[in-house]
């Protein structure tokens, strides 16, 4: 595969980053920030993996939680920083005043459908912390945005 | 108190792991109990998907974050292990031209 390969798969997965970004620093600006630096960052620090993928190796899954953890890594970092600015979004909704490690497991366990093994390796925690951490989480939710059905 | 079948709380364990409850399933599919409390559970796992938020970037993000990604790609070229190779070389090439001729 050549470069372009690699912009494109880049592209592609641009969307689903930007995704799990917002929802851990809830700002368009900074979570667009964020998966920019990720992709540098992992284009800089990952050159093993970037030369298997341009060699048709298939290293796509791997990437791309390479990625994940990279965005994680960044966000709680700036989160720290910018924990004003993500008190605006959290009046909106229940889901934004549960911690940046919960809204994180969550959605990668439920919208990137990612298996727990994969969860571990980008939060970097162990197994029944992600899954004490999720039920819990959900259960919270569920509770305070309950809807008549 | 509402009636409940006794099988009804292996529902959940019978959806994730379906080859391991095969003998439970002729079950689940004729009890009206066991089927209400699906309907149920299927209810809820919809609802609680629909509150996890799915934000997606706006066009002029995307068009940014395409320019940005080109230009660390086109980047990657510039840094690549081949082009440093000839990088090298060129400068072999210039101390054996330009530099030892004056030092003989």
């Amino acid at each position: 595969m050549d470069i372009s390969g690699l912009e494109r798969y880049l592209n592609n997965q641009f969307n689903s980053l930007y995704g799990f970004a917002y929802i851990l620093v809830p700002d368009e600006l900074q979570a667009s920030q964020i998966c920019i630096d990720s992709i540098s960052s992992f284009l800089l620090e990952c050159k093993d993996l970037v030369s298997d993928f341009l060699d048709d190796k298939s290293v796509n899954q791997e990437i791309k939680i390479k990625l994940y953890q990279f965005v994680y890594n960044l966000s709680v970092k700036r989160d720290v920083q910018l924990t004003t600015l993500s008190t605006e979004n959290r009046n909106s909704s229940f889901f934004y005043q549960l911690d940046i490690n919960k809204r994180g497991i969550i959605y990668l366990r439920d919208r990137s459908q990612l298996l727990l093994s994969e969860i571990e390796l980008i939060v970097g925690r162990r197994n029944y912390e992600i899954i004490n951490d999720y039920e819990l989480a959900k259960n919270l939710v569920q509770l305070k945005e309950q809807r008549p059905l | 108190m509402s009636e409940a079948c006794i099988f009804s709380s292996n529902i959940i364990l019978a959806k994730k792991y379906p080859e391991s409850y095969n003998l439970l399933k002729k079950h689940l599919e004729d009890c009206c109990l066991c089927q209400k409390e699906i309907e149920k559970i299927d209810r809820d796992e919809s609802t609680w998907f629909e509150m996890i938020p799915c934000p997606a970037p706006s066009d002029i993000i995307k068009s940014a974050a395409q320019r940005e990604i080109h230009e660390l790609t086109k980047n990657l070229i510039k840094h690549s292990p081949s082009e440093s190779k000839n990088k090298k070389l060129s400068v072999k090439e210039f101390i054996l031209k330009k530099v030892l001729p004056f030092n003989r």
